[in-house]
């Protein structure tokens, strides 16, 4: 219903949430060099681990703020209170991760940062018509 | 009015299931329509819940508030995790571009959560202990499914 929807939209877990795409593969492909690969997707799995504790944060606030919805009186002090941890952690998130970001980009060229997030999929390549 | 409740959730189901499929690659699509579909199984339970007519007719103007808030939102949201998407593929993107965009987003689910919590006030206040805890009960199921997506 549309307060479940509201919640999980305030507390979603998709790509709102989180600001990474799955790339792993991609490193692999676009890094030939595999000491520089290994580091790359080590330095990209960090990222995840840090994404997947706020991920944990979420859904325990999300299923205080589910009880407390249920209250008829009383509650709003409550839930301002839990929307205002869960931005904290957000925040606190986000710019760890953006950090982490930074660090795998300057360790990448544009070309191969090109590779691994902007690849150029067949269906979009020119036919050869000869 | 069950019976009358029941109806709605299949025509809701059927209509889930025809447009899902036309929703596949279009998220603002998808994502409208899924406010829409959850509107109506509000107002559906709304319908059932609520005995009086004055009752229920406001409770169904704040639902429909609700949806376009809701809505704008959700579009404004999508809008904002594509930009998103588009500023991690740029090489050339700065700390203080995802620093912005984070700051818009941060407002935007702010302004939300504010209108939410507002409009949650005013439907408290025009039902009982018992009502809100039946309209509330049948939240929990989708956000259990819905929350952990």
């Amino acid at each position: 219903m549309l307060i479940a929807l509201l919640l999980a939209m305030l507390f979603g877990g998709g790509p709102q949430a989180g600001i990474l795409p799955d790339v792993t593969k991609e490193i692999e492909q676009a890094i030939p060099d595999k000491a520089r690969q290994k580091e790359l997707v080590k330095l990209y799995e960090k990222m995840l681990e840090e994404d997947q504790v706020f991920q944990e944060e979420r859904k325990s606030i999300l299923e205080d703020l589910q009880k407390v919805n249920a209250q008829r009186e009383g509650a709003l002090s409550e839930m301002e209170a839990s929307f205002s941890t869960l931005e904290s952690k957000r925040r606190l998130k986000r710019e760890t991760v953006l950090s982490q970001l930074f660090t795998l980009r300057s360790e990448m060229t544009e070309e191969e940062w090109d590779a691994v997030y902007n690849p150029v999929e067949e269906d979009s390549l020119p036919k050869n018509r000869m | 009015m069950k019976p009358l409740y029941n109806f709605l959730r299949y025509c809701l189901l059927f209509a889930s299931l025809v447009t899902a499929t036309a929703c596949r690659h279009n998220p603002a699509r998808a994502r409208e329509q899924r406010v829409m579909e959850s509107a109506a199984e509000l107002d559906a339970v709304l319908t059932q819940v609520i005995p009086d007519s004055d009752r229920r007719n406001n409770l169904l103007t704040l639902a429909d508030q609700l949806e376009l808030v809701l809505k704008t939102s959700a579009l404004d949201l999508l809008e904002m995790e594509v930009e998103q998407q588009n500023l991690i593929r740029d090489y050339q993107s700065t700390k203080k571009d995802f620093e912005d965009l984070g700051n818009r987003m941060q407002a935007q689910r702010t302004k939300l959560t504010n209108d939410f919590l507002e409009l949650r006030q005013k439907m408290t206040s025009l039902t009982t202990d018992a009502e809100w805890e039946e309209i509330t009960s049948r939240d929990e199921a989708l956000l259990k499914i819905w929350g952990n997506n």
